[in-house]
């Protein structure tokens, strides 16, 4: 037995290969399950960063008056408004997300916004639709949402005048000579003027020329001042060589505002509204007294809807005592009557089918914003408004621009999450 | 030879008894860490397959009522059709000519804008063509429950489509590898195009 040569080393070797393989396969696959796990969080993680993105790019879209101060750099691709921004207050390890914000110029982005025609130049939006891409990232994960942010056009940007009527007839009726109507900018709290707000007509008038009236409604307004009340309508110069920017110079027709878009301002503002409110004929209408809508940090969108009546005599709404408010006042088909001491802050919208606004004196009465009164109806002998005691009208951009509105007024639509390579 | 030792017939009988012994022990032991291997493995691969099947209807569900021509809050068509317990059926106008168009041919990478899972035997399948579903794709098998509870903005159950606004989707997922093992999940989806 001496030259015996054992066989320990291979067999050994042999085994410790065989068990070292099967352990790798084994641990191998223990380590995979984790990896899946890792993905699927990773995901679901990037997917919360994403819309961390949508809402903090919104946040910024709905407290900014104009979106072409944020497109301003914008090329087709967009601008970018956030890149590689923590979600709050967590670190960049819990994701991460990038917000592009894109005006809709292209031919397929009525599919995205709903809105056509689309806009000329990708830094000028001129439909109230912008493209928000948010693209969250989370360890190797990538998610890409995409919405669309929508916003009723600014009355900031059409406003003509400080007392608006856009629609058919402006049939007017000024009584004693304590009215004001004012479209220098004011500032809401009626302490000033206010620098960075230019000034508007007094009065506007549709362009529209009704048949067989020579002059239009501009006419039939500039006719129902007398001469001592002339100088109590002030504002913008509609002949800027002419020294008066009081009376027949600063009542001016305008196509900017049309029936149109206070119609379709109207439709969006009421589906954002605070308070809606039904008036009917059958029990004369609604009455305030000492009412309070909305304060200067929470102003409310109060929408009336009253009944067509074809005499004109239905009052959708009569306000009295000691009332204020801050935001926006629709009344739609009846008239809206304001007697006692009353101020309101933001626009007042008087729409629809024989339909009238009507200062009716008894107080002090002021509005800091402005005033459409836009009838759609044809309706000689019934006054679209009237104006008596001393109620006062400013034009104010604060009060048309106040920030709640801003937001109550813009959304979120068409939410989707993209695949890879969308 | 001389010196040199041996082994008696009683020693190796006693080493032979002994190394048995061990060996069985450790083949015991070795069944038994495999049967734990296995039935792990099938609890991950339940599991996995819970969270797939979940996560494909969440995403879709998620954005389902994309509807770019609508008026909030009145919209085209709704979200979900005929709200029912064990099958979802979503709309979608992806094209934006504001109706739900039927598709074409069976593209399981077109957009669809029709589209609905429903379980058949034990598979979970997403359709692109319901109620037909001729174009049919097996998501997930081993399910062994599928439930769908539609509640409106109030959080209210409901079984009207047009006033469905979350939907509560719950799986159960059944492994027979290494012993039936079942994981069930669920996820609420509030439905993002929907006001």
């Amino acid at each position: 037995m001496r030259n015996e040569r054992g066989m320990i080393l291979p067999l050994t070797l042999i085994v410790m290969v065989v068990l070292s393989s099967l352990t790798l396969a084994l641990v191998s696959l223990a380590a995979f399950e984790p990896l899946i796990s890792r993905n699927l969080a990773d995901g679901t993680q990037a997917r919360f960063a994403a819309e961390a993105g949508i809402e903090a790019a919104f946040d910024v879209l709905a407290g900014t008056p104009s979106w072409n101060t944020l497109l301003a750099s914008a090329s087709g691709s967009g601008v970018t408004l956030f890149s590689g921004r923590p979600i709050g207050t967590l670190g960049a390890g819990r994701g991460v997300y990038t917000v592009v914000l894109r005006n809709d110029t292209l031919p397929g982005d009525p599919a995205i916004t709903g809105v056509t025609p689309v806009d000329a130049t990708p830094t000028a939006d001129a439909n109230g639709a912008v493209i928000l891409t948010a693209t969250g990232q989370a360890g190797g994960a990538t998610r890409t949402l995409r919405v669309a942010v929508k916003r009723v056009p600014s009355l900031l940007d059409v406003l003509p005048a400080a007392l608006a009527f856009p629609g058919n007839d402006a049939q007017t009726w000024f009584s004693g000579n304590a009215f004001t109507i004012d479209g220098k900018g004011w500032k809401m709290d009626g302490s000033g003027l206010d620098a960075g707000c230019a000034s508007v007509f007094g009065i506007s008038v549709s362009s529209v020329l009704p048949t067989g009236s020579p002059g239009g409604n501009e006419a039939v307004v500039e006719a129902s001042l007398s001469p001592q009340q002339r100088d109590n309508v002030t504002g913008k110069k509609q002949d800027p060589t002419l020294p008066q920017d009081y009376g027949s110079n600063t009542i001016a027709p305008n196509a900017v505002l049309t029936p149109e878009f206070v119609k379709n301002y109207i439709d969006a503002a009421k589906q954002a509204a605070d308070i809606t409110l039904e008036s009917f004929q059958a029990t004369n209408g609604l009455t305030f007294t000492n009412v309070r809508w909305g304060t200067p940090t929470a102003p409310q969108i109060v929408y009336v809807k009253g009944e067509a009546d074809p005499t004109s005599r239905f009052t959708a709404l009569q306000i009295s005592g000691n009332s204020e408010g801050y935001g926006i006042l629709i009344v739609e088909d009846g008239d809206l009557k304001i007697s006692g001491n009353f101020s309101w802050h933001g626009p007042i919208i008087v729409t629809g089918q024989w339909v009238g606004v009507g200062f009716m004196g008894g107080g002090n009465q002021a509005v800091y914003g402005a005033i459409i009164s836009n009838e759609t109806a044809t309706d000689p002998g019934f006054y679209e408004g009237v104006m008596t005691g001393n109620a006062t009208l400013r034009y104010s951009c604060e009060a048309l621009q106040q920030a709640g509105i801003l937001r109550k007024l813009t959304s979120v639509a068409n939410w989707k999450d993209l695949a890879p390579g969308e | 030879m001389k010196g040199q030792g041996g082994f008696t017939l009683v020693e190796l009988l006693v080493g032979l008894a002994v190394a048995g012994l061990v060996l069985a022990a450790a083949g015991l032991m070795l069944q038994l860490g495999l049967a734990t291997v296995q039935a792990g493995t099938g609890q991950a691969d339940a599991q996995q397959n819970a969270r797939w099947a979940l996560e494909r209807m969440v995403r879709e569900i998620r954005g389902a009522g994309y509807d770019p021509t609508a008026k909030p809050p009145a919209y085209n068509f709704d979200a979900v059709v005929s709200p029912a317990p064990t099958s979802l059926t979503l709309q979608s106008d992806f094209d934006g000519n504001g109706v739900v168009d039927a598709q074409g041919a069976c593209d399981p990478s077109a957009p669809a804008e029709r589209v609905a899972y429903r379980l058949v035997g034990t598979q979970l399948r997403r359709s692109t063509d319901p109620p037909a579903n001729t174009c049919e794709d097996v998501v997930v098998g081993g399910v062994s429950g599928l439930s769908f509870t539609y509640l409106d903005a109030d959080g209210n159950p409901t079984a009207v489509g047009q006033a469905v606004r979350t939907v509560v989707v719950a799986v159960t997922v059944t492994s027979t590898v290494g012993g039936a093992r079942s994981v069930a999940m669920a996820d609420r989806v509030r439905l993002r195009n929907r006001l």
